[in-house]
């Protein structure tokens, strides 16, 4: 029953979303009607969970009182915490950058846009090269630059490979996202990636390149990247938000 | 060893396995091409008349049905207020009862019986039979027995893509579809999943709903595959399908192995798909232990994706694991296919394909993995034994999620309600609460949160013994 059991699990994990509805993984988003949900818009968010402790440690907040949902600043951005012994410039079995497939990625990339890529190079040509599809579970990097295709994960997985295969500390993050869809603002499971540039964490997600995405809430980096990497996820999501709350404008928060 | 007793035909040693994944299956490629033949063998392919009432332009209330269609995907429902009446009729047909008629294929390799009129002969072609059978409806309904049977959920997956994909030169563009229910189980002792699909298509000049109904099953070896694309005659297409899944005998038909038990998987309150777990003694008193699961999950508003798995451990009498291997196809495609078996030095290796990747890695020597039916056996003796709460049990084993490390396993016992054994199950960062039978040691159910999802594994059948 436990291996059935781990079955479904690892399905489930390879599972992610895309920008569109994705059945699993949409998580109710409950607007306020006088917080508006723009790009980057400095909005404070309930987010409950089964478990609001182990929610704030994982996202690096106040743990709530208990009973309440954690309070969460949607912006600006926070970056999960570093895993110190990583460079996060590995070729690792799922961002496999050394594989030759990889690297012909890596050419075409150089070709297409500079020979010395940022975020927004990376961004675009990945966003540009990548076809969105749902079939994919969660491929790694040397299997998505033969195929082409996938969901977020694909996309992040090969943004951090092409990151990596130029040198830069990249490394893919999953978590939620809230962002503006043809049917309104909507919050669902995400994976994108982080580049590090300036000494600082930043989003590069190809996936919702055009989207106008409000903001993320990042429940944890990928940090193992081996063969094992879905116990790593199942690990991000032991402490899932099941339900968000836009909370009202309040002098307080303005001033966050 | 000697030739193995199998489930399907699918759940072999690692060896056979192999062949078996390169044999001909009923994959998206391999409908392609019979849906190129004459005889067609999806039901689609049997009518080019229209499929459901004419809709109108500019019908508001039906455009709204519509939209909810699209939007809504897998937990479409057209709310029964919003439908106008002609489709509220059309969906709310069934067909009468009728009379048992039998069939039987020409070389004798299969017979059954449904409620239903059996039209014309049963066709062959390939590894492959086709009954057509009149359901009351305009278009009949088709059973199909597929010699060396097939993988469920990429069957239902894939089939159902053919099938859509045919319907356009015939009805139009297929501009909407979603699943409107989906369900899994047991008949006997042949695990079923179903599927019901409702769809919109558009010739340029009209739109149109249509809906598609999906039925497969495994039974002794082979597999059943029935389908009807119609508006309503929902239960009369399961009753058939059921009957002919039920009353189905085969020539050369596979033994049950010595213990086998289903499990229906679902996510929230739906059922998605099926998981099995055999034991077949062997002459020379080794054990084939299979675990095997197919989930069909949505994964878009009108998508969903398969996953076939199968896990098998071959074990000395006393439960030890000899070796091991895991098949993982998705969407009908090959996935994942490893061995786990031990070296020379007294370690464990593992190698294949994992994600599409070649692997080949050693296991940490000093981990010695266990079987699940040496896990069964210890909770078993576990459950004889008085003030158990709080127990707990520790194994390490080979998971398709740690494919190169063995990760460590706990079992406390949490509570003994009513003689039931009820456990925590830890494998890794993953937990879940069982209730063990006691006879075998096996849970009847276990229970997990995972993300915004509740998994549920219930067991719905069980035969045979440890």
């Amino acid at each position: 029953m436990k291996a059935r059991l781990l079955a479904l699990v690892a399905t489930l994990l390879s599972a992610d979303a895309l920008a569109q509805t994705q059945p699993l993984y949409v998580v109710p988003l409950q607007p306020h009607a006088h917080t508006a949900l723009r790009a980057g818009a400095h909005v404070t968010l309930a987010l409950h969970s089964r478990d609001p402790s182990a929610l704030a440690a994982q996202l690096q907040v106040a743990a709530p009182p208990a009973g309440k949902p954690v309070e969460y600043a949607l912006n600006p951005y926070r970056a999960p915490r570093e895993a110190k012994s990583r460079t996060w410039r590995e070729s690792t079995f799922v961002v496999d950058f050394e594989e030759q497939v990889v690297t012909d990625l890596y050419e075409d990339l150089i070709e297409a846009e500079t020979s010395t890529p940022n975020r927004e190079h990376f961004i675009r040509f990945v966003a540009a090269t990548l076809k969105p599809t749902v079939g994919r579970g969660w491929d790694v990097a040397s299997t998505t630059a033969q195929r082409r295709e996938g969901d977020c994960t694909e996309f992040a997985v090969t943004l951090t490979a092409l990151a990596r295969a130029a040198s830069l500390p990249a490394r893919v993050v999953t978590g939620i996202v809230v962002a503006q869809t043809p049917q309104g603002p909507a919050a669902f499971g995400h994976a994108w990636s982080e580049l590090k540039e300036e000494n600082e964490w930043r989003v590069a997600d190809a996936a919702l390149a055009g989207t106008e995405v409000v903001g993320y809430i990042p429940l944890g980096a990928l940090t193992n990247e081996s063969a094992s990497f879905t116990l790593d996820l199942a690990q991000l999501m032991q402490t899932w938000v099941q339900r968000i709350e836009v909370l009202p404008p309040t002098p307080a928060r303005r001033t966050r | 060893m000697t030739e193995p007793v199998t489930v399907g035909q699918l759940l072999h040693r690692s060896h056979e396995l192999e062949s078996r994944l390169k044999a001909p299956r009923l994959t998206l490629e391999s409908v392609a091409r019979m849906s190129n033949h004459p005889d067609n063998l999806l039901p689609v392919g049997q009518s080019t008349r229209r499929i459901g009432p004419r809709i109108h332009k500019g019908d508001f209330v039906f455009s709204r049905s519509l939209m909810s269609l699209a939007l809504l995907g897998c937990s479409l429902s057209i709310g029964a207020a919003e439908e106008p009446k002609w489709l509220k009729e059309a969906r709310a047909r069934e067909g009468k009862p009728g009379a048992m008629t039998s069939m039987k294929s020409e070389d004798g390799f299969f017979s059954a019986a449904v409620p239903a009129k059996v039209l014309g002969k049963i066709q062959q072609q390939n590894e492959g039979y086709t009954a057509t059978i009149d359901i009351g409806s305009e278009t009949p309904m088709t059973c199909e027995v597929l010699k060396g049977g097939f993988d469920l959920a990429s069957t239902l997956r894939n089939v159902a893509a053919v099938t859509f994909r045919d319907l356009e030169p015939i009805q139009g563009k297929v501009d909407a579809k979603g699943i409107e229910a989906q369900d899994a189980g047991v008949i006997g002792a042949s695990p079923f999943m179903t599927v019901d699909w409702i769809y919109r298509v558009n010739d340029g000049k009209a739109a149109r709903l249509g809906a598609l109904k999906q039925f497969a099953a495994s039974k002794g070896g082979q597999g059943i595959y029935c389908a009807h694309v119609d508006l309503g005659y929902v239960q009369t297409f399961r009753r058939v399908a059921s009957a002919f899944l039920e009353s189905t005998a085969f020539e050369n038909a596979v033994a049950l192995p010595d213990y086998f038990e289903v499990s229906t998987a679902s996510f929230g309150d739906r059922r998605v798909g099926i998981a099995i777990a055999s034991l077949t003694k062997q002459q020379d008193g080794e054990l084939e232990l299979v675990n095997s699961t197919s989930l069909l999950y949505p994964v878009a508003a009108d998508a969903v994706n398969s996953q076939d798995s199968y896990h098998v451990q071959w074990a000395r009498a006393d439960a030890s694991l000899i070796e091991a291997t895991h098949v993982v196809s998705a969407n009908g495609e090959l996935e994942t296919k490893l061995s786990l078996t031990s070296t020379a030095e007294g370690g464990w290796s593992v190698a294949g394909q994992f994600k599409q990747k070649e692997i080949n890695e050693k296991i940490d020597k000093d981990s010695i993995p266990v079987t699940w039916l040496a896990q069964a056996k210890a909770r078993q003796a576990l459950a004889t034994q008085s003030d158990i709460v709080g127990k707990t049990l520790v194994d390490r084993v080979w998971v398709v999620a740690s494919p190169t490390a063995l990760i460590e396993s706990t079992f406390t016992v949490t509570s003994t309600n009513d003689g039931k054994v009820v456990g925590r199950e830890t494998a890794g960062p993953l937990s879940m609460d069982v209730v063990l039978d006691n006879a075998t040691g096996l849970p009847t159910s276990a229970v997990m949160h995972l993300g915004p999802q509740t998994i549920t594994l219930e067991r719905v059948y069980r035969t045979g013994t440890l």
